[in-house]
């Protein structure tokens, strides 16, 4: 009993998501982007950066495949034990994914619109991180925690 | 009668505090009007721009290239002051959130209330023991 408090407990404290507007459907660029342009590709580019900015300062996350089933876990602990104390009661402590879902639809679309750039052989743009230009961040993104860190400073 | 009286009373302050709003977001493909969204003036919304500019505001006028409206009290991490005229050109868009009343939210919740309602009601009622 102690042990799951205190997992409930831990993760409840963790919980760092708080939304602040909903979050557009970002699907990957597909047969409209591929049409665009240099120009209006970094257009694009720069909106999806900006909806995922907002994802982040909510403090959405991307997560590890065991945090997303440990909170999957919790939650349907949380859920089966309000259950059974209250016979029509909807636990209140759903954890969620902290954004993880949503944040990694705007990372793909990032990326998408990066190689669709790429591939057009369109002129890099500056980012956060010196010596590094946003089509060679394409290229860095390889592990799923670099690539949070990475997205992040891609606006100069 | 007075039973039946009351008994629509309560089920009409379950409806009216279940009211539910529906929030419907979009990030417009293109650099006109989010016509998917169908605004019209009067709409409350929610916007950020590609300049990561954040604000919430009523529209006023849905015009050919831009929006106009006036803003409403600031949501968090909102900065312009509540009354401002702006202008928000559709190009600028990266994201545009409207929120409507929505039946279908409000009939769901209101059933969720009369259950959860329900449910107490059952656990707190003595139990009649037979003879």
């Amino acid at each position: 009993m102690l042990p799951a408090v205190l997992l409930i407990a831990g993760n409840l404290a963790a919980c760092q998501h708080r939304p602040t507007i909903a979050y557009p459907k970002l699907p990957e660029a597909g047969r409209v982007e591929a049409e665009f342009d240099c120009a209006r590709l970094d257009d694009a580019i720069l909106k999806t950066e900006a909806v995922r900015w907002v994802m982040r300062e909510d403090g959405a996350r991307l997560l590890s495949p065991d945090e997303r089933f440990a909170r999957t876990t919790t939650d349907v602990a949380t859920s089966v034990a309000a259950s059974f104390a209250c016979l029509f009661c909807v636990s209140p402590m759903w954890l969620g994914e902290e954004g993880h879902a949503a944040l990694d639809g705007a990372d793909r679309r990032l990326l998408s619109l990066l190689k669709l750039k790429q591939d057009q052989q369109c002129a890099g743009r500056p980012t956060a991180l010196a010596g590094m230009a946003d089509l060679q961040m394409h290229d860095a993104v390889a592990l799923r925690a670099e690539r949070m860190r990475l997205l992040d400073k891609l606006r100069p | 009668m007075s039973r039946d009286r009351g008994t629509w009373r309560a089920l009409l302050v379950v409806l009216a505090l279940s009211a539910c709003t529906g929030h419907r977001a979009v990030s417009p493909v293109d650099n006109g009007e989010p016509t998917e969204l169908r605004l019209r003036a009067g709409d409350s919304i929610r916007v950020v721009t590609k300049q990561r500019e954040r604000m919430s505001l009523r529209i006023t006028e849905i015009r050919p290239t831009e929006l106009a409206g006036v803003t409403v009290k600031p949501a968090a991490h909102e900065a312009l002051p509540k009354g401002r005229d702006v202008m928000v050109p559709y190009a600028d868009i990266a994201l545009v959130e409207v929120r409507r009343f929505s039946a279908a939210r409000t009939a769901a919740g209101s059933v969720l209330v009369v259950l959860t309602a329900a449910g107490i009601a059952l656990d707190t009622m003595p139990i009649m023991m037979g003879p």
